[in-house]
């Protein structure tokens, strides 16, 4: 009965995973949170896999999960690049900015409210007053440790 | 198929029955238990979306936390209590992490909490003894390309944070995107249920290693009935691997089993299917991760030979996707890179 009960527990997880993946990638805009998301849904396909090949006793399981993360591997790289190559083209990592490329007949989606930038996510540089001279460490300006 | 579309044809159904009302609360009636937590589960996550408008995260935060919860109260016990503990722990660490990932506003903590996620599978995938799987996760998921998915933010959006990250996009598309995962969850942990159902059978282990002499409980691996198939029931009897097959006189075996599954299996004898652990199986011996790779580089050797060419060759295509995009720019400016 232990074996199907952690069957179950871990379907159940990489179920979870996989769904939350799904939510995610139709939901955000930014191009890498929905590469993440889909990074997301195959280890909870992975979950799943470890889990029946455990049930089994199969080896097959962990196999499928050594490729599935190959394969993960080399879709980040292509994609990255794809996405670096977007970005450069309009200047930020929105997806909403290539709707040309949707379907016939369908309207644009044009964004109605933008929301405030909240406080806790202001960061702004910390910057010596006008006027004052700042300090300088003899040492540091001769041989940077750091640019 | 389009909204419109689904709403005639169910009101053309509803005018064939008594009233549109008893349909409805038949369909209530008619879901199963499990549905319930999926639902509360989905409201939380609709909440805690992105969007432009109030802050109502925490509310959505404790309706998420209360539906799995409650889903979590569904599943099914492991044997020992200290197991059901760490299980419990890294699977909430996994869920929890995955979704502040699609919640978070900014970018970069979504993937830093990515990385998280991939530390709870990686523990889960340790629990159940798979540990070559779980440093791979940890060194190539969290270690490589989350990192890489970090040097990328840092390039594009160099403040981790923009507008467009602060609203999802499309008509309610929040709404279908959670309609939809909860509904395939819904659907999936349904499907879980009926197997368990059909699967476990509390004492049913224990009352076989009773009933078959010279052999204690422990010897027992596991027995369990297979009712998925009508024609033919099927019960799985796992022997440990210092179980001698002679000893077991298979008649008395077959008929104390059939016996006491009886009440199960009504009318139509069920197959008894034996097998016993072999050292290899295992998963305390002592050769375990050997035979992994005995297994990686024998029976899936093309696989891993085909992997390395589609690795050289994703390689090959990122590269040259990122040449290809500055030759332009190095043709105008002349600007040696």
């Amino acid at each position: 009965m232990n074996e199907v009960a952690l069957l179950y527990n871990y379907l159940l997880i990489g179920g979870l995973l996989f769904t939350i993946g799904l939510a995610g990638f139709l939901v955000r805009r930014n191009m890498i949170v929905m590469f993440l998301c889909a990074e997301m849904m195959l280890q909870g396909v992975s979950l799943s896999f470890v889990a029946w090949g455990r049930y089994h006793h199969d080896w097959g399981g962990q196999m499928m999960v050594i490729f599935i993360i190959t394969v993960a591997a080399c879709e980040a790289g292509v994609a990255l690049a794809l996405v670096l190559m977007l970005c450069r083209q309009t200047g930020n990592l929105d997806i909403s900015l290539w709707q040309s490329l949707r379907e016939e007949g369908l309207e644009a989606y044009v964004d109605q409210e933008i929301p405030e930038e909240l406080i806790e996510d202001r960061v702004w540089p910390k910057l010596t007053p006008a006027g004052v001279e700042p300090e300088t460490d003899e040492e540091e300006r001769l041989h940077r440790t750091r640019v | 198929m389009n909204a419109s579309s689904i709403l005639l044809f169910m009101q053309a159904e509803a005018a064939d029955s008594a009233g549109l009302l008893d349909q409805l609360q038949q369909l209530v009636k008619g879901l199963p238990v499990i549905m319930w937590p999926i639902v509360l589960a989905g409201l939380g996550l609709w909440l805690m979306l992105p969007r432009s408008g109030n802050k109502r995260r925490t509310l959505g935060a404790a309706l998420g936390i209360i539906g799995l919860g409650l889903l979590a109260s569904e599943a099914p016990f492991l044997a020992d209590m200290t197991d059901q503990f760490v299980f419990w722990i890294l699977a909430a660490v996994t869920v929890v992490a995955a979704v502040a990932t699609i919640t978070m506003r900014s970018a970069v903590y979504a993937a830093i909490w990515f990385a998280l996620s991939l530390l709870g599978t990686s523990g889960l995938f340790f629990f159940q003894g798979s540990q070559f799987i779980g440093v791979a996760t940890i060194v190539v998921y969290a270690g490589a390309i989350v990192v890489t998915f970090l040097f990328v933010i840092m390039l594009a959006q160099p403040e981790g944070h923009d507008i467009y990250d602060r609203i999802s996009w499309g008509q309610g598309s929040k709404f279908v995107s959670v309609l939809a995962a909860a509904s395939l969850a819904g659907l999936l942990a349904f499907s879980l249920g009926a197997v368990r159902d059909d699967l476990i059978e509390n004492g049913f282990r224990e009352q076989v290693a009773k009933s078959l002499s010279g052999i204690s409980e422990d010897q027992l691996v596991e027995a369990s009935i297979d009712l998925s198939n009508q024609q033919q029931p099927q019960i799985y009897l796992t022997f440990r691997s210092d179980v001698n097959p002679a000893q077991l006189s298979v008649d008395e075996l077959r008929a104390q089993v059939e016996s006491l599954a009886a009440s199960r299996t009504g009318n139509i004898t069920p197959e008894i299917l034996i097998s016993f652990q072999k050292p290899h199986q295992d998963l305390l011996h002592h050769e375990h991760m050997a035979h992994f790779g005995a297994q990686l580089f024998s029976r899936h050797l093309v696989s891993v030979e085909a992997a390395g060419a589609l690795l050289l060759a994703a390689l090959v295509g990122a590269v040259s996707i990122l040449i290809q995009g500055r030759e332009p720019r190095q043709a105008e400016g002349g600007s040696g890179r």
